[in-house]
């Protein structure tokens, strides 16, 4: 659950084992997913072919969608469960989350941009801008604090997407295709820096991604989405099927 | 003045571009004649004094009245057409739209079936209990104006709240902003184009209301004799005055267009 103006959330505080409990299906349109899903302290990658269903994993997990059969546990705590009618929307549950190509808010500088979450937990302005303040020097990006946006390349919004995703310590942590947007050069860099950031942090972490590098480097193991016929992948045995 | 067709195969003919000369002279003839009629030096004295004077007043009050209570109303109406699925969603929509293309008398003879004191639909009742008479009142010609204006309201928000990209709400609940939170912060702050637009495309339309306005409002002077309708009776009686608000009502136009550029027009160029 999200800690509203508890400051503690924001420090390290080395928590032990997180763990994700997911078993239960939803129906989008012509899709059905079907999830059988236990994670813990770890980095897990998500991988499987353009519209198996991992975007719609990822909103699921944060909150975006309701499931329709099943429960959702994180860290001992229900927050979905279509049987006993519970259901935690994302404002409340306290996630951190990337999308594909950056989302920063456009009419936001980028300090403004990852003191939002901060300011959502009931902080004002003047404190979370030097929490945000801080956190970029940290991350080595403070000099793109004043900029806006459409004024920053694709590798910068990234990285403030992600400072800003990761800023209030989430107990879990969904990244969707984070580098794909970004060329070659870009994506080596903030891959190396994304996996100490991760590293760092407790919880569990679903990246999903195309890129082997990215699972070799980046992830602890992967969960392939597929098709009907039960697989396994990865050296451990978790099985996703998606009919 | 034309630039050089690079791309063979769409380039224009010969007779489309006098079609396209005929159309813009046919537009501009009337804008031209008109300024060549206004008489420059008393424009000031002509709108600030007399029945030019009160009309303008009373326009002004009762446009700005109306596209208020077009905003309030068809931001919750923009909204749900735009994002709740419903049955019967395009038969809403194109209710809706109907005043965009009704004549506007005939908006103002169904204003009068619905408000009207002695026959309409719900006009005695409102009489009766509350003592308000909407016919032939400021406050009806309040009425007439927002039943033209709230349609374009409604169009421009729905389709700005349409061209948001969900992503911006959904990434700003998963960063812990509650719904009424992201409505103020976030969907308000990327609609805030559309809503311009939609507010001075509702506020022109209000501002030149004529047909349901006379004919529900009736064309009282002080009362509910607006702008438009002191044009045309001043048109016979005193047409200097008529011209000059007439320029002052187009002024207004020209400046409400340059306000949405970039939000309607002219966004690809």
């Amino acid at each position: 659950m999200r800690c509203g103006t508890d400051i503690h959330a924001w420090k390290l505080d080395g928590e032990a084992l997180v763990s994700v409990v997911l078993k239960g299906s939803v129906r989008q349109g012509r899709l059905i997913l079907d999830m059988d899903i236990v994670a813990e302290d770890e980095i897990v990658a998500i991988s499987g072919v353009n519209g198996i269903g991992k975007t719609t994993f990822l909103k699921l997990l944060a909150g975006l969608l309701p499931l329709d059969t099943g429960i959702l546990q994180v860290n001992g705590i229900v927050l979905d469960d279509v049987d006993n009618q519970i259901f935690v929307p994302a404002h409340l549950r306290n996630v951190g989350m990337v999308f594909q190509d950056n989302v920063l808010l456009p009419f936001l500088s980028a300090i403004d941009n990852v003191a939002y979450p901060i300011m959502a937990t009931g902080i004002r302005r003047q404190q979370a801008r030097q929490y945000a303040r801080d956190a970029m020097g940290q991350h080595g990006i403070i000099h793109l604090a004043e900029m806006k946006p459409i004024q920053l390349s694709g590798g910068q919004q990234q990285r403030v997407a992600l400072v800003r995703a990761l800023i209030n310590r989430p107990q879990m942590v969904l990244l969707d295709e984070p580098l794909s947007a970004l060329d070659a050069d870009a994506r080596r860099e903030v891959r190396a820096w994304l996996t100490v950031q991760l590293r760092s942090l407790p919880g569990t972490k679903f990246v999903v991604t195309h890129d082997r590098v990215d699972i070799a480097e980046l992830c602890d193991r992967e969960i392939a989405f597929m098709q009907p016929q039960t697989q396994l992948t990865g050296n451990e045995t978790q099985t996703t099927i998606v009919r | 003045m034309i630039a050089r067709e690079r791309r063979v195969g769409t380039e224009t003919p010969k007779f489309v571009l006098v079609g396209a000369s005929l159309a813009l002279l046919f537009l501009s003839l009337p804008l031209v004649g008109l300024l060549k009629r206004v008489a420059w030096s008393g424009v000031f004295a002509s709108v600030t004094s007399g029945p030019a004077s009160e009309a303008l007043r009373l326009s002004l009050i009762t446009s700005l009245f109306a596209t208020a209570i077009a905003l309030l109303l068809g931001l919750p109406l923009a909204w749900v057409l735009a994002r709740i699925d419903f049955h019967g969603r395009s038969l809403v929509r194109a209710l809706v739209m109907l005043p965009m293309v009704l004549p506007p008398v005939v908006g103002g003879v169904a204003l009068l079936g619905a408000y009207g004191k002695s026959h309409g639909l719900i006009g005695g009742l409102l009489y009766d209990v509350f003592g308000l008479q909407l016919t032939f009142s400021p406050l009806g010609v309040v009425i007439a104006e927002t039943f033209v204006a709230l349609p374009f309201l409604v169009m421009a928000v729905e389709s700005g709240l349409r061209s948001i990209d969900p992503r911006f709400e959904e990434s700003a609940a998963t960063m812990g902003s509650g719904p009424s939170e992201r409505f103020w912060k976030v969907t308000l702050r990327l609609l805030a184009p559309s809503l311009i637009a939609g507010v001075a495309v509702a506020w022109a339309r209000a501002l030149g209301e004529f047909g349901a306005t006379i004919t529900f409002a009736g064309n009282i002077e002080g009362r509910t004799q607006t702008t438009p309708l002191a044009v045309y009776l001043l048109l016979e009686s005193d047409p200097e005055a008529a011209y000059a608000l007439s320029f002052v009502l187009l002024a207004v136009c020209v400046a409400v267009l340059i306000s949405m550029r970039g939000s309607w027009m002219g966004r690809r160029s």
